[in-house]
């Protein structure tokens, strides 16, 4: 998961239904930027993640060194939280990479990298049961404030059809 | 390191330069190199919103740690920059995995 989508998750309290069902893996730039910098700049989610991690409920990986993305990240000129997901999912055993960052979802898709957004993910709950449709809604309205109003229609269309 | 730049300004911004460091009461150069600043921020704050560099690009241009610059942008109301086609692919990929779906439930009381 990277900066953007972890701390959305955070503020929407998504996050922890999504421990529950799902292996939630930081990488320590994303780490850095969300803990260090939120702290610093006094932002509340960043002490709920800081928490969350001492419980076990979210888990900071270091990326294999050298990862098999590191030619991409070169390439592409990528740097922090985005270049230190990518090498985590290079580091293999990682379904998916989570971001709600435009030009990360197409750098992602150019290399075949299988992607979901934060949205994307609350749908994977209503599917698989571990939401309500009503719950997984109210969800999507605590994450509209922060997500493209495409990528809320979208979302929401998905969730009432079911 | 600083670099020194030599520049023309136009009458009308040297207008604008000079109301804010008599406002502020700041020397023009301090409010020149402010001016940059929010100029680069609100650049930044456009490519990211087109979806032409990502967040740590954007917190890198306008000089800013990655959470400050989220924060930015919902200030200025850019909630986002997912594209529809790429809502329905990440919807697609969660789906791939999640498997068959489960019927629904009620909503827990």
């Amino acid at each position: 998961m990277d900066t953007d989508a972890l701390i959305k998750v955070t503020k929407s309290s998504l996050k922890e239904t999504l421990c529950r069902e799902h292996d939630l893996l930081l990488a320590p730039a994303v780490w850095k930027e969300c803990v260090d910098q939120g702290k610093a700049g006094g932002h509340a989610d960043a002490l709920r993640i800081e928490e969350n991690a001492e419980r076990g409920v979210l888990r900071i990986a270091t990326p294999s060194s050298p990862s098999r993305m590191e030619r991409a990240i070169e390439t592409l000129r990528m740097v922090g939280g985005e270049a230190d997901a990518l090498r985590l999912f290079g580091g293999g055993g990682v379904d998916l990479v989570v971001s709600d960052d435009s030009r990360f979802l197409r750098f992602l898709a150019d290399l075949q990298v299988p992607a979901a957004t934060t949205s994307a993910l609350l749908i994977g709950l209503a599917r698989s049961g571990r939401l309500s449709l009503a719950e997984a809604l109210a969800k999507l309205e605590d994450l509209s404030p922060m997500i493209s109003e495409a990528q809320y229609r979208e979302a929401r269309s998905a969730l009432e059809a079911g | 390191m600083d670099t020194v730049k030599t520049l023309r300004v136009p009458p009308e911004l040297l207008r604008a330069i000079r109301h804010r460091a008599r406002r502020e009461r700041l020397d023009e150069s301090t409010v020149i190199r402010q001016m940059i600043a929010l100029g680069a921020r609100e650049y930044a704050l456009r490519l990211y919103q087109d979806g032409t560099i990502t967040l740590g690009e954007a917190a890198d241009l306008a000089d800013l740690p990655v959470r400050e610059m989220l924060e930015a942008l919902w200030d200025r109301g850019v909630r986002g920059n997912v594209t529809a086609g790429q809502e329905r692919e990440a919807i697609g990929n969660v789906l791939r995995l999640a498997g068959p779906a489960v019927p629904r439930r009620r909503r827990r009381s």
